[in-house]
């Protein structure tokens, strides 16, 4: 049986910049015009993976994650996650034998100003 | 032999009352241990040790001394009653004197004439107790026959003769170790409701998952060995947190040696189901896929009720019992079920001392004979339709032996993939 965790995709959104030592932030996406001397504040970290797995046994199995994230997080899939604990997805997959299954899921990062709490909020995949 | 033996209850000495207070003390009386209780606790270095010897006294004030010079007792636990003969016989002081280290001398008042049995009880340090545990699978991998054993190690300085032995599973929290107030001397001497500390661990009485992560170092041929050790049904029973298992009739732990027991009945431990699961739990396992042998700890399966305790384990498929020729050697040629696998033998990181996820085995990778390494030249194979689809969240299906895709959806771009990946085997 192999395991590979796979990063698919990297991107990032929802970008906030302030002003000077002006307290208000400042979103493009909210129609707000943004200078140049701006210094951006916050921002979302996109990552799109996959766990991978190979089942070159001659049954099926079953394979267990749990695994601890940091930082203020969204974890998007459908592999219907729950939490062990408020940083700490975790979900079941069975992989028939001589079959490879994907496992894909998006992490999102909250940076800098958008950083609100400590903790991994699950999300259905849309 | 040094650090043999040092232990003494020197002598009894018989003083009168109107020769209370002299320097002169008889000797002429050494009592013999007559009986010895080990209690032993997991997790610390901690025993109690808890001896009867017979003694006589004479009505009046008598002194007995006691001398634990070479040992790892802890001298501010040491504590003398005399039990059954409460009112008898009294206590009435104890003296650690400046020119005999490591000795007390304890004054006892007699109401008279008197020949009666005194406890002696302290901790010491040196004594320890492990548990371990071999399985094998059966070839179907649905039942485990399961062995496990307790080894009691005695590196106090002192023989204990025909000492009988009980173990404590749970963990207890001391503040100052035994160790550390044996080697104190007399200026450091705390009474132990000062200087001890007891608590129970949050999860002292956990039971063991037996996994392959866990076995270490145990070969066919030590599980062959054992088979030979004297079955002894060790008694488990609960005391309040813990859990207490007691080895019947009596054991002589010498100075320096280990002694192996059997922890299970005979009818305990025969056909254990189990089941398979593989976890990733990079906080509990590392960075691996580990395959775990899950078993329940219940009279279901013949496990029994008590919590087994914490311990090394090995557990190993069955084909390793039927070629005891290669103990702990996996088979390395390419399985016929799989064309185009090789064996693959990985390296273990220094130090670590864990075995592979398939029982106590030298770790092996299978790995497909073109993706013996990952990088975006040694990808595997994707049909055109898949390989120009999006990704989207959620699970896809090949079949592992070809390498391409069942389903057209799910599969991404391959961009930036190598940089970022990881494979574990189990």
């Amino acid at each position: 049986v192999i395991l590979e965790r796979l990063v698919m995709e990297r991107s990032r959104d929802e970008f906030w910049f302030r002003r000077g030592s002006d307290e208000k932030l400042l979103s493009p996406t909210k129609g707000d015009r943004i200078d140049p001397s701006y210094a951006m504040a916050g921002w979302d970290d996109h990552a799109k993976r996959v766990d991978r797995i190979r089942n070159y046994r001659g049954e099926g199995i079953t394979v267990a994650f749990r695994y601890g994230l940091d930082g203020d997080l969204v974890f998007r899939s459908s592999l219907k996650p729950t939490l062990f604990d408020y940083r700490t997805p975790e979900y079941t997959a069975t992989v028939a034998a001589g079959e490879t299954k994907d496992l894909a899921f998006e992490v999102i990062a909250r940076q800098g100003s958008n950083v609100k709490q400590q903790h991994v909020t699950l999300e259905e995949t849309r | 032999m040094i650090g043999r033996r040092l232990l003494h209850l020197m002598a009894f000495a018989i003083l009168s009352a109107r020769l209370a207070g002299a320097q002169n003390i008889d000797m002429s009386t050494v009592p013999q241990r007559d009986s010895v209780q080990l209690t032993i606790y997991n997790g610390v270095d901690l025993t109690l040790v808890r001896e009867t010897r017979e003694v006589t006294l004479r009505k009046g004030d008598n002194q007995l001394q006691f001398s634990w010079a070479n040992t790892r007792i802890d001298p501010t636990s040491v504590g003398l009653e005399f039990p059954g003969h409460m009112g008898d016989a009294e206590v009435v002081d104890a003296r650690f004197p400046d020119d005999r280290p490591q000795t007390l001398y304890w004054t006892i008042h007699a109401e008279s004439d008197l020949a009666l049995s005194a406890r002696i009880t302290y901790f010491t340090s040196g004594i320890s107790w492990a548990a371990d545990y071999v399985a094998f699978a059966d070839s179907a991998e649905q039942s485990l026959q399961f062995d496990g054993f307790v080894t009691i190690t005695n590196n106090s300085g002192e023989d204990y003769e025909n000492a009988s032995v009980r173990m404590v599973v749970g963990t207890i929290n001391l503040v100052e170790t035994i160790e550390e107030l044996a080697k104190g001397g007399n200026d450091k001497l705390q009474f132990p409701w000062q200087s001890r500390r007891f608590g129970v661990a949050e999860d002292g009485l956990t039971g063991l998952d037996v996994d392959g992560q866990s076995a270490g170092g145990v070969s066919l041929g030590f599980a062959k060995a054992v088979d030979n050790l004297e079955a002894k049904q060790i008694v488990k029973e609960g005391l309040s947190e813990y859990f207490l298992f007691a080895v019947p009739g009596e054991e002589t732990v010498r100075n320096g040696w280990s002694k192996r027991m059997r922890l299970f009945a005979p009818d305990e431990g025969k056909k254990v189901p189990f089941r398979i699961e593989y976890r990733y739990r990079p906080q509990e396992y590392g960075e691996e896929l580990v395959r775990m042998f899950l078993v329940r700890n219940d009279t279901a399966s013949t496990l029994g009720t008590s919590p087994l305790p914490d311990g090394r384990g090995a557990a190993l498929p069955a084909h390793l019992r039927r070629r005891p020729e290669r103990p702990g050697v996996p088979p390395d040629e390419v399985r016929p079920d799989r064309p185009g696998v090789r064996v693959q033998p990985r390296p273990r990181p220094a130090g670590d001392s864990r075995a592979a996820g398939d029982g106590a085995l030298p770790r092996r990778v299978l790995v497909p004979a073109r993706e013996t390494t990952r990088s975006s030249s040694a990808r595997p194979r994707a049909t055109g339709s898949t390989r120009a689809t999006r990704w989207r969240a959620g699970t896809t299906t090949r079949s592992a032996s070809s390498g391409s895709a069942t389903t057209g959806t799910n599969r991404s771009r391959w961009r930036g993939a190598s940089a970022s990946t990881a494979t574990c085997v189990s």
